[in-house]
């Protein structure tokens, strides 16, 4: 399956887990990977599963790498029926409006139709769960999912 | 709405807040969690809540100071610390290449590696009593820092001194002319290595602060934040480390946990940063009369968020004076929060938690500390022993 994994990031935390799981999927899939910052909504591609990591930055947040990518989007406003991705959520549950920034990215493509499949996967920073290991059992949740749809 | 004054705080004194501030701290979340302490001429802000709620809003606490009155711009210049957004965004960015997760996984572990392995030989070579802090925190960090700012041959005893040098001038509140002096010395020097860097720069050891930062910043602002970096990227790590080891030494049944794997060295970096926070206070100024605790904080008021005492707020943590690797949260303040969280704190992590202390206890079986009964912790804004004679089974 042709993988590309997104990941909006404040201090590179999400970019770290995205180089990460590249790193386990690879071999098996045909992975790319970019900035959320670098990638343009135009390029959605229905043959394309995108795996979306997302941090929040301060209270609920988009983190800085997710900020024009969602003005983009915003402003196109292109069709995304078709588009399938699934939705890893970063956060830490101190603060207020934990995990939100992802929330506002799955909002977006979900308001021009795109279809989220498989579990919301989440990492806690405040627990003491590691993120790579909920990251690639997320990642092969929805793979599973995505292709027993293919199959069916 | 009529203003509630806080609460005069006279009793706090910086001697003992220097010995062990604890019980200072514990009193003023008790009694008066934002107070005004006269003789420091500050408001003491000392629940998780108020620290962190202050943290998160720079536009009433704000991180721009004076520079007619500012220690630090005497002794470093304004580093990106003492800006607000955007200018401190946009100089905290610059230098985010060396400092992001994936550029210690690929350029930095492997440097961290080799300075634990090197200075873990030197503590064998002087054999069980040798000073942990002396002969393995210090040099560690130092050679680590050095590396990731972009510094070449800086030995690890300059690398200190500069440090405390630094430290010193921006303690100077009483404008001691001797120590304007040295901290003016160690400036000339520091710019010297600085000349150095710039000469010849290169990504090929890593992207270093240095390389990261030259071709978008001013040079004025590139070294004010290299000086701040060697102010503040030495004690902190050094401290971490031998606080860690006191602590597993005098908690062994929290050694044994992660010796048995229950726990991770992670937890450990956590809740040492937590239990005996480096940093323990912040300043802020506050840009309006601000109500915060019920208690207002006048316009252009100095602000200490004391996060030492958030970590130890009982609001926030069951029995919080106990080191517990096993709490059902991790986050702490020790790294501060909100846009001004410690830019080295993913640097500090792989160093610390994820290098030092699994390879110290790897290569040193049974490492403990000699005394830790009598093991010597002081300051308050920084805090940490300045020695750590250790043992293990030889």
């Amino acid at each position: 399956m042709d993988l590309t994994i997104l990941f909006g990031t404040e201090s590179g935390n999400a970019e770290l887990l995205a180089t990460e799981l590249a790193e386990s999927l690879e071999g098996v899939h045909a992975v790319e990977q970019s900035d959320l910052a670098d990638f343009d909504p135009a390029c959605f591609d229905a043959r394309v599963l995108y795996l979306i990591i997302c941090s929040t930055h301060g209270e609920g947040e988009l983190p800085q790498s997710a900020v024009p990518f969602a003005e983009a989007i915003r402003r196109a406003a292109p069709d995304l029926s078709g588009i399938r991705y699934a939705m890893f959520g970063l956060g830490d549950s101190t603060y207020p409006n934990y995990s939100r920034g992802s929330e506002q990215v799955d909002a977006l493509l979900a308001e021009l139709h795109a279809e989220r499949i498989g579990t919301y996967g989440r990492h806690d920073a405040a627990g003491r769960d590691e993120a790579t290991v909920l990251a690639i059992a997320w990642a092969n949740e929805v793979l599973d999912t995505a292709s027993a749809r293919v199959a069916a | 709405m009529s203003k509630v004054l806080a609460p005069v705080a006279d009793w706090v004194d910086a001697g003992t807040l220097s010995l062990d501030p604890y019980p200072t701290y514990a009193r003023l979340r008790r009694e008066a969690p934002v107070a005004h302490v006269p003789h420091l001429d500050r408001y003491f802000v000392s629940t998780f809540r108020d620290c962190f709620d202050a943290e998160m809003d720079q536009t009433t606490f704000s991180s721009h100071e004076d520079a007619g009155r500012s220690t630090m711009f005497r002794s470093m210049g304004r580093p990106m610390l003492r800006k607000d957004d955007p200018e401190h965004k946009a100089e905290r960015n610059a230098m985010a290449p060396a400092l992001r997760p994936v550029a210690i996984k690929k350029h930095w572990r492997s440097v961290f590696e080799s300075n634990a392995d090197k200075y873990i030989q030197a503590l064998r070579e002087q054999g069980p009593g040798v000073d942990l802090f002396e002969s393995f925190a210090v040099p560690y960090a130092a050679d680590n820092l050095s590396a990731v700012i972009g510094l070449r041959d800086v030995p690890a005893t300059l690398m200190m001194q500069w440090s405390h040098t630094l430290i010193r001038g921006t303690g100077n509140v009483t404008n001691d002319p001797a120590v304007w002096a040295q901290t003016d010395a160690a400036r000339e020097q520091i710019d010297e290595a600085i000349d150095h860097a710039l000469e010849s720069l290169s990504h090929a050891e890593g992207p270093s602060m240095i390389s990261s930062m030259a071709p978008v910043m001013s040079e004025e602002s590139l070294r004010a934040n290299v000086r701040l970096t060697i102010s503040g990227g030495m004690n902190e790590p050094s401290h971490v480390i031998s606080s860690a080891v006191w602590a597993l030494s005098a908690f062994p049944l929290q050694r044994e946990r992660v010796l048995n794997l229950e726990r991770t060295w992670r937890d450990v970096f956590e809740e040492t940063a937590r239990f005996q926070s480096p940093v323990g206070m912040y300043p802020r100024r506050a840009t309006r009369d601000v109500e915060l605790s019920g208690v207002t904080i006048p316009r252009d008021a100095t602000v200490s968020l004391i996060v030492a005492s958030a970590n130890r707020d009982e609001r926030q943590f069951d029995e919080p004076d106990v080191f517990d690797l096993s709490r059902d949260s991790t986050s702490h303040l020790a790294f501060g929060n909100g846009t001004h969280i410690c830019a080295g704190n993913w640097v500090a992590r792989a160093m610390v938690g994820e290098i030092a202390l699994p390879r110290l206890y790897d290569a040193l079986p049974g490492l403990e500390a000699v005394d830790p009964e009598s093991t010597e912790f002081r300051g308050w804004v920084f805090r940490g022993t300045t020695s750590l004679p250790v043992s293990w089974a030889a």
